[in-house]
């Protein structure tokens, strides 16, 4: 009586603040000065996520410094244009983000302490009000990117016209709607047969665009964001939900790895953008769960209190519904996208498995044979309907994609690793907190076979692992024009399961959980803070090109290039392999396992927050601090000893980045600078002896004749001048080799092209990289 | 079994095989280290180097202003002061019990990265590094005698008013340097009362009365000993709810005393916070909260565009034009934030620049309106009220200028030098409201020739 009291307080909360929105959004002058209108944006929601946060716990209320910086922020939120600082307005955003950010970290801590009731409303709210609140800003700053642009014109021809042919839309610009850049149909769009002629088809699943089409039609394009927060904060939970499940009893774990889960990058970006991972994630999590309930070796003794209370709730046998749930699961996971297939497949086996060996099960094992052998006819079906509709039972893929055998190791082992470790598109460059994975991976290998059931069981983990093939041989498996991890973020709540041993206080001495250094928490803690601050303010930074850097990266380089030497090659590209690509994440996975162990021998894993020799916090900001400034020193004192020509921290005066910036596929080229007649490169290389040889890797375009050459000048000094060959019929890269030449420290090499006559503009040469030798 | 606070069991992991003399230094000394390992990231990150420190000793002329907050040659003076008036702050907050909890950490970080990333010009940087320490100061300060029961020691007041000093008082080492480069000359008569004697008054003071068990008179007495020179500059009504919020902070017996004494001591750290974010650098506003207290009242005052976005524009002899086209919003003032070079001999109230709005749309930027207008505002900048010379900070220049310049709108480091550059806000109101479709600004041709007037910001109100 007394939860549905307080549902109905909540509902009326939220229907209240909502009209104080939309009061809000005509009271605020909709016509703002450019970049405004993403504050009058979160001032406006800013009544709605006041509701949520508040229908989390009723007893967290704002502290008075906290109400007062509130205040604060609106009137700064209010004025910020008036003072005349340009470049103010994001970091204004930055601080109401950062003061959103405070409030969900007091509600995190009451749910810790299991201040709420086991129901989700928790765990769903506040992430959404966390999103609510980002999204105005971020969809302000940054136009939907890559695949998102298509989803919303689907999503708006079945809102309008009720089909998936989008002749029409294309036709008549529709995109105009929701975006500045035109949008054509992509290379291999599937087109009508016979019978549908002139039709063009999304290469797209329909399914999350019929997801968001009523929300579409109510409200546009702001509906369907909204439809996708929603997604986002219902993943976030269901994460919860399925953890819990796994981890009965362990509820303050559960709450740490949801809040990974849910308010660090990368579900954090992808909340309100378009991307079907999202939705199949909110899927997988509730599979996961399911699974959960038919796993017989799961714990529910030893618990009391609010664990308990929790317990009761997750540790139920098996019911009827948690089957169905798993079926349409397992069925909406390829209907969103053909590729999740490769999850589908493994977790349906897992549950025949669970099925079989479960004694619990024999109830429901009927049905959910039922209703498995139901998927795999819609599967059959879908397959059917996609080879009439576009000719190919996989719609736009072949099954060569499906070779996983024919490509190549490397390319594989590439491809997986740069979905964690890349510092452009994996998952612990955007996000280290996740870097616990590496731990909890250990734990959950160490403790495979004891089928503890306080452990991660390995079944989930081998379900992931066809995905996780698929995925990585694919030459563009980093996603691309878009926020990293794209193909990963359907993982992250299987991924999340990983960690609740991690913090798991009780339990036997010597086990590597009990090792967890009080220093790593803290440390990674804080800087993925600052990471997703940066991304928030700068949602544009998070989408990188396939070039061997980041968009962070560039960003630092282009700051501190003239200064600071390169920082780039300090971090690993599986996009341009160097030392770094397996060195970082070698020296990553053993200074982590080692700092996860070493608490085992020194024993005192929990210092009380209250203590005040309690230093974790400032001890983490000062490795943190020293961290950087190693860095900073490695950049500017290494000896250089590859250049790349395209990279920021180099001066570009004239010429062009190759390939263009669009390139799809790009790690198809070897990337580099375009070098036409009175285009230069300057390049500041930190020496590493007194003599500097340079091995130039070039392409001449076009250069039909002999003549031109490439000239390296030091300060006003000429020391090499290198002949260009003729191009062939055939464009062949060349290496072009200097003489030893003398370089003091701190000197600029001018690279620049000669002609001896003036050329049209399609001859140019390509500058790829040069390999610098010190004598 | 949780670890007891105070066991071995919850010793500090780093400490806890450390003979007990050796842990007391890591535990007192681990936070102190942390300002300076700011220092040391903020210097390798930028590549800073000492050579800066010498600096030049002013700049010749007050033509090379280099933008507000522009970088001269040899180095970058704003980053360097920023990264030590942040080391400053910091050093007597890490003497803080709330400089082990998870906000001082993340605090660091942020001001860290705010001096390395943020671009070097236009004032965001000590702007923003400002306001980061003013949220630090007050963010520890209130987690430090949150919990009432423990009344906070001298080291808590020691290190809250020396940390308030130096954020209000950090740049006077700045400027006194220039007089005189010595660590004496620093520490001038002015820096040494407001740096030292004033935060020393106010800890002994606070940390007596705490001791006595009158928390909100400690409060009181700390916070009127330390804004004493701001608060000295308010206007006289502000001194009034002050005043009472004082005498009601110290109330601390009965119930209704406890009441009033709660309700007073959040009023006091509003205003305490208030004058924090108004008066440090580069705001420096001689009166804060009145400052304040107007920007709030004219809330309804809502900048409807700025003609200039991010740009920079300099009107001189050669090119005295700004035109911009405007949306048509009703507009009623316009706002513009400019500096002079070369100005120094302007007498007082001589016409900089014209400013026209009108209401056709027939302007385009640099041609004359081919149409005339149906209506229109006019308004004229004038020196001595709208615009000073930019560098009117510094000893010398201000012993020359022919008109004292105006209060500084926002004031900022220059290149070279150890004086503060300003920049001055003029508000031209118009007659009545017009929908504005252009906006003329046009420097005045009988300026002396090699005077120019750079524009910073330009926004039209509604």
């Amino acid at each position: 009586m007394r939860a549905s009291a307080a549902a109905a307080r909540t509902a009326w909360e939220i229907v209240a603040a909502s009209l104080a929105s939309f009061a809000l959004a005509r009271l605020l002058p909709a016509a703002a000065p450019e970049g405004m209108s993403g504050l009058r944006g979160m001032l406006v929601v800013l009544p709605v996520v006041a509701a949520l946060f508040a229908s989390v716990s009723r007893r967290a209320r704002p502290a008075f410094v906290e109400l007062a910086l509130w205040a604060g922020w609106l009137g700064l939120a209010l004025h910020s244009f008036s003072l005349g600082i340009p470049g103010l307005t994001p970091l204004v955003a930055g601080a109401g983000l950062a003061l959103a950010g405070v409030r969900t970290a007091r509600l995190v801590l009451h749910l810790r302490r299991g201040v709420t009731g086991p129901g989700l409303w928790p765990v769903f709210a506040l992430p959404l009000a966390l999103y609510l609140f980002a999204w105005p800003w971020a969809t302000t700053a940054r136009a939907p990117d890559g695949d998102e642009p298509y989803y919303l014109l689907l999503t708006q021809s079945l809102a309008t016209d009720g089909d998936v042919d989008l002749a029409n839309e294309y036709r008549d610009a529709a995109w105009k709607r929701f975006s500045d850049v035109p949008i054509a149909p992509q290379p291999g769009d599937p087109v009508g047969g016979p019978g549908h002629e002139g039709a063009i088809y999304s290469r797209h699943s329909a399914l999350l665009p019929a997801i968001l089409a009523p929300l579409y039609r109510l409200a546009g394009p702001y509906g369907a964001q909204l439809g996708m927060l929603l997604l986002a904060a219902g993943a976030a939970a269901a994460g919860f939900a399925a953890a819990r499940a796994r981890f009965a009893g362990e509820v303050r774990s559960v709450v740490d790895s949801w809040t990974i889960l849910a308010f660090a990058p990368p579900l954090l970006l992808y909340a309100g953008q378009f991307w079907v991972e999202v939705p199949a994630a909110l899927l997988l999590a509730l599979a996961l769960r399911s699974l959960a309930r038919l796993d017989s070796t799961q714990a529910v003794d030893g618990v009391d209190g609010l664990d308990a209370l929790e317990t009761s709730a997750a540790s139920a046998r098996p019911a009827r519904r948690d089957l169905i749930v798993l079926a349409l699961a397992l069925l909406f996971l390829p209907l969103l996208k053909l590729r999740f297939l490769a999850l589908t497949i493994p977790l349906g086996a897992l549950a025949v498995m669970r099925l079989r060996r479960g004694r619990e099960n024999r109830r429901v094992r009927p049905e959910l044979f039922g209703l498995l052998a139901g998927v795999a006819l819609a599967l059959v079906a879908l397959g059917a309907w996609n080879f009439l509709r576009y000719g190919n039972p996989l719609r736009m893929y072949a099954i060569r994609d499906l070779a996983i055998f024919d490509v190549p190791w490397s390319d594989q082992l590439r491809g997986d690793f740069g979905l964690f470790f890349d510092a452009a598109f994996g998952l612990f460059a955007l996000s280290p907190i996740w870097l616990l994975l590496l731990p909890g991976l250990g734990l959950a290998i160490l403790h495979a076979r004891r089928r503890d059931p306080t452990h991660t069981p390995p079944g989930e983990l081998l379900a992931l692992v066809p995905y996780l093939l698929f995925v990585g041989m694919r030459r563009e498996w980093y996603g691309g024009w878009s926020p990293p991890f794209r193909y990963g973020v359907v993982l992250l709540p299987a991924l999340a399961l990983l960690l609740p041993p991690l913090f798991v206080r009780r339990g036997r001495q010597g086990e590597i959980r009990r090792g967890l250094a009080p220093l790593l928490v803290p440390a990674l803690a804080l800087s993925t803070t600052l990471l997703a601050m940066v991304y928030l303010i700068h949602p544009a930074w998070s989408y990188s090109l396939a070039d061997g850097s980041s968009r962070l990266l560039d960003e630092l380089a282009r700051s501190f290039a003239h200064r600071t030497g390169d920082w780039i090659r300090l971090f690993p590209s599986m996009a341009r392999p160097r030392r770094a690509t397996w060195l970082v994440p070698l020296v990553a996975t053993v200074a982590m396992l080692g700092l996860a162990t070493w608490r085992s021998r020194a024993r005192s894993l929990h210092v009380s927050s209250a203590d005040p020799r309690n230093l974790r916090w400032p001890a983490a900001a000062l490795a943190l601090l020293l961290g950087g400034s190693a860095l900073a020193l490695a950049a500017q004192r290494l000896p250089t000893s590859r250049l790349e020509f395209e990279d920021a921290g180099i001066e570009h005066s004239g010429g062009a980045l190759y390939p263009e910036r669009w390139t799809v596929d790009r790690t198809r080229f070897s990337g580099g600078w375009v070098l036409r007649d009175g285009a230069a490169l300057v390049v500041r290389p930190i020496a590493g002896g007194a003599l500097c040889q340079l091995k130039i890797r070039a392409l001449p375009v076009g250069l039909t004749t002999a003549g031109a050459r490439i000239a390296v000048r030091d300060g006003a000094a000429l020391v090499a001048s290198l002949p260009v060959p003729a191009s062939g019929a055939e464009e062949n890269w060349v290496t072009l080799e200097t003489a030893p030449f003398p370089f003091m420290p701190g000197d600029a090499l001018r690279i620049s092209l000669e002609l001896p006559e003036k050329l049209p503009a399609r001859r140019f040469v390509v500058l790829d990289r040069a390999d610098v030798e010190w004598r | 079994m949780r670890a007891v606070p105070g066991s071995p069991e919850s010793a500090p992991p780093s400490s806890r095989n450390l003979p007990r003399g050796l842990q007391q230094v890591v535990a007192r000394g681990l936070p102190l280290a942390l300002p300076l390992a700011m220092v040391l990231a903020m210097g390798l990150a930028m590549g800073l180097t000492l050579r800066v420190i010498g600096g030049a000793g002013g700049a010749g002329g007050t033509g090379g202003a280099g933008g507000v907050g522009g970088v001269g040659g040899g180095g970058d003076p704003e980053a360097l002061f920023l990264a030590l008036w942040t080391m400053a702050v910091f050093l007597p907050l890490a003497l803080l019990a709330s400089a082990r909890r998870p906000p001082f950490a993340l605090f660091a970080l942020i001001q860290t990265a705010l001096v390395v990333f943020l671009p070097r010009s236009g004032g965001l940087r000590p702007v923003a590094v400002a306001g980061g320490l003013v949220l630090t100061v007050l963010v520890l300060a209130a987690l430090e005698f949150a919990p009432a029961k423990t009344p906070a020691g001298i080291r808590a007041w020691a290190g809250i008013s020396l940390a308030t000093a130096f954020l209000l008082r950090g740049h006077l080492l700045f400027e006194a340097s220039a007089a005189d480069p010595t660590l004496a000359g620093r520490f001038s008569s002015s820096a040494l009362f407001g740096l030292l004697f004033l935060p020393a008054l106010a800890t002994g003071i606070a940390a007596r009365l705490a001791r006595a068990g009158r928390p909100g008179a400690a409060a009181s007495a700390g916070a009127l000993i330390l804004l004493a020179p701001q608060a000295g500059s308010e206007p006289w009504w502000i001194a009034v709810p002050f005043a009472a919020l004082a005498i009601a902070a110290s109330l601390d017996q009965g119930v209704r005393g406890r009441q009033l004494s709660f309700f007073a001591q959040r009023g006091l750290l509003i205003y305490a916070g208030l004058t924090l974010f108004a008066a440090t650098f580069p705001w420096l506003r001689a009166a804060p909260v009145a400052t304040l207290l107007q920007a709030a009242v004219a809330v309804d005052r809502q900048i409807a565009e700025t003609p200039l976005h991010d740009r920079v524009v300099v009107l001189t002899a050669a090119s005295p034009r700004f035109a911009s086209p405007l949306a048509g919003e009703s507009i009623r003032t316009v706002v513009v934030d400019s500096y002079l070079t070369h100005g120094v001999d302007l007498a007082c109230d001589v016409p900089l620049a014209r400013v026209e709005v009108t209401e056709t749309s027939a302007t385009t930027p640099n041609e004359a309106p081919s149409v005339p207008p149906q209506s229109f505002g006019t308004g004229t900048l004038v020196s001595g009220r709208d615009s000073a010379e930019w560098a009117a900070g510094r000893i010398d220049v201000a012993a020359r200028l022919a008109c004292p310049a105006p209060a500084p709108w926002i004031s900022w480091i220059p290149g070279a030098g150890r004086f503060l550059g300003r920049t001055s806000r003029a508000r031209i109101s118009l007659a009545s409201a017009l929908s504005a479709r252009s906006l003329v600004i046009e420097r005045d041709p009988n300026l002396p020739a090699e005077t120019s007037l750079a524009l910073f910001f330009v926004g039209t109100e509604r």
